[in-house]
């Protein structure tokens, strides 16, 4: 709870910060006037509204943070987190528009799948890679063959 | 033509054989999205999106009609057999109906499930033929300012409802409007910070941010922690009876539910979900037999599970009758009837009618084979969810990227998608739920075409704003709404789980 706290205290203030360049973003735009509304008037307010709720949620955080006990958060049960896999899996997806236009969707979709199958912990070498050609020739089959949509055919073909 | 004649009309449109097997394979996908965890329904509809287009405005809104309503149905499925809800809305439905599982009423909770989600569809499709009719032909009298004032009435309604704190709620939805104003100006042609960026003046679409906090988000949350195996309780057909002091017991809850659903799927944000909830406490708040609600009391799956789907269905009613989308889901809806020059609204029901008649008939239709699918084929939903995540994840991962891509065919909106999932993953560890967010974006460029009109008309005459007494009846409902809330509401909408 104490953590939470923190977390929803910085957001707050990087999204204050954020709306307070938003609102001079905006002026620069032009609010208008009455006659002619300016197109920087709705992001404006929009982002007054972002500038007010930071405030009040940057108020009760703090006061939360103040009622707080530390003994809450011993009764949490640890579960291990394994923060290497979604790195992983976030390269991997990263390598999907980083490499479609060149090699093709359904080798990128290799790939990616690939990356993703080994970061989840599926063991071995020969049986991912045998899952993810399937799955590849699968989107070929459905995207490509039975839906028909233009996807960027690299050296695939 | 009376309603029915267009109903008849709407059923001959319909029944052709492609517009029959798009309406089948709708709800099928939809059950599956329900079924596994992780691709919800909106993400399963964004990239339906793109396919859709090419049927057509009448059975792409079919396909994506089956597949949102499909996914109630589907949810529950795992939730009862596994005690993981497939779909949001299905949460609740894991207190009574895993155990009744676990006493050997698996069969019961499913069958019971199907037939009040069953009951509770046709009577909201019923609702909707009833008033949404109407509805339309009283918002051909509504100008910018009614619709200004709905928007700001389903913003505070948001950010009241949905999550533990309103002001996380409206931060995220007013940061959602700022983030739909990225782009180029649609009436002066300005461009908005776009810093320079070449690629940002096509703004960025709701679509890929759903995507993201929604699917790559939910990959990135199950690859965190070591898997376990899910193991399922199994289910025969000749299981799925109930017997009569069961059958007896969820008639009115079916009833109470149906209502329910009806009444709160007009709210914003995810009224299946508000739907499901307060169905759930209202029966147990009534209950002779409030002990067993947590036990596998077949009140506490037949009202929740009736609830969602009338709601879903309701749902389509601001969207079709006002042109405005309340849920993210519907905001696809929108989507997909735009990319066919299809404007729903009040001028859907003048200039084509057949689509909303059409849709009408397609609900009966993929209602009906949502009852008569479900029972039989609960066995392979629930192998289906029991699948590992080593093999769902990259499956997952694959769609979501190639889904996002057939949006607008521009790899900026796959970086959105990815950069969305990392920064929704964390927003949803910090109890900050996005829904308001997608919601904000998807109203936003709506909100602003309103406001700026009716700032222009009170330029010309402000008096003639308070000659809209729609308007000022809204705005009086506010502050009404939300000394409701404060005072009310939360008693009734309270979860009180033991």
């Amino acid at each position: 709870m104490r953590n939470l706290a923190k977390f929803d205290l910085t957001l707050s203030i990087f999204l204050a910060f954020f709306a307070v360049i938003g609102i001079f973003a905006s002026y620069n735009i032009g609010l208008g006037n009455f006659e002619q509304i300016g197109p920087g008037l709705f992001p404006f307010l929009a982002c007054i509204t972002v500038l007010f709720t930071s405030a009040g949620l940057i108020i009760s955080s703090f006061r939360s943070l103040r009622k707080i006990i530390n003994s809450e958060s011993q009764n949490q049960k640890n579960q291990p987190v394994i923060w290497r896999r979604p790195i992983i899996i976030l390269i991997s997806l990263a390598v999907w528009p980083i490499l479609v236009n060149l090699i093709g969707y359904i080798i990128s979709s290799f790939i990616v799948c690939f990356g993703i199958t080994k970061a989840i912990g599926y063991q071995g070498l020969l049986k991912p890679l045998v899952f993810c050609l399937f799955i590849s020739l699968g989107i070929w089959l459905i995207f490509g063959i039975m839906f028909d949509v233009d996807l960027p055919p690299g050296f695939s073909f | 033509m009376t309603g029915f004649d267009h109903l008849m009309h709407g059923f001959q449109i319909v029944l052709t054989p492609t517009n029959f097997l798009i309406c089948f394979i709708g709800v099928i996908i939809g059950t599956l999205v329900g079924v596994l965890p992780g691709l919800g329904p909106m993400s399963a509809m964004s990239i339906m999106l793109p396919i859709s287009v090419k049927y057509g405005p009448l059975a792409g809104l079919i396909l994506l009609a089956g597949v949102w309503y499909g996914a109630q149905y589907g949810g529950s499925t795992t939730s009862i057999l596994i005690n993981v809800p497939g779909e949001a809305s299905s949460i609740i439905t894991c207190i009574d109906g895993y155990p009744m599982a676990k006493k050997g009423r698996a069969g019961a909770a499913l069958a019971i499930s199907a037939i009040g989600s069953f009951v509770a569809g046709t009577a909201g499709i019923i609702a909707l033929q009833i008033f949404a009719p109407p509805l339309a032909n009283l918002a051909l009298s509504f100008g910018p300012p009614e619709y200004f004032a709905i928007m700001i009435f389903a913003f505070i309604a948001l950010s009241t409802l949905i999550g533990d704190d309103p002001l996380k709620g409206a931060m995220m939805i007013a940061f959602g409007a700022f983030l739909s104003t990225i782009g180029i100006d649609r009436i002066e042609g300005i461009q908005r910070f776009t810093m320079g960026i070449p690629t940002m003046m096509y703004g960025i679409s709701f679509i890929p941010v759903a995507i993201g906090t929604f699917g790559i988000a939910e990959i990135i949350r199950l690859s965190l922690h070591p898997y376990t195996p899910i193991q399922a309780k199994s289910v025969r057909f000749r299981d799925l009876y109930l017997n009569r002091e069961e059958l007896r017991r969820s008639i009115l809850p079916i009833c109470r539910g149906s209502l329910i659903g009806c009444l709160f799927g007009l709210l914003p944000g995810t009224p299946a979900v508000l739907a499901s909830f307060t169905s759930y406490t209202i029966e147990k708040n009534i209950s002779p037999r409030k002990e067993e609600f947590g036990h596998g009391a077949i009140e506490g799956v037949a009202g929740p599970e009736s609830s969602n789907n009338s709601a879903v269905i309701i749902g389509l009613i601001p969207l079709l009758c006002l042109g405005i989308p309340f849920a993210p889901a519907a905001a696809i809806l929108l989507a997909g009837l735009q990319m066919h020059d299809v404007i729903p609204g009040p001028m859907l029901f003048r200039d084509n009618p057949d689509i909303f008649w059409g849709v009408v008939a397609a609900l009966y239709i993929g209602n009906f084979l949502l009852l008569i699918l479900n029972l039989p084929l609960v066995g392979l939903f629930a192998r289906v969810a029991t699948l590992p995540i080593q093999f769902m994840a990259p499956i997952i991962g694959i769609i979501c990227l190639i889904g996002c891509y057939t949006i607008r065919m521009a790899l900026f909106d796959v970086w959105v998608m990815v950069i969305s999932g990392i920064i929704g993953y964390f927003l949803m560890r910090l109890r900050f739920n996005l829904i308001p967010l997608i919601i904000g974006m998807v109203l936003g460029p709506i909100l602003e075409d309103n406001l700026r009109t009716t700032i222009q008309w009170m330029n010309k005459d402000i008096y003639s704003l308070f000659e809209r007494h729609i308007t000022i009846i809204i705005f009086i409902l506010i502050p009404i709404y939300i000394i409701f809330i404060k005072k009310i509401g939360k008693k009734i909408i309270k979860l009180d789980i033991t």
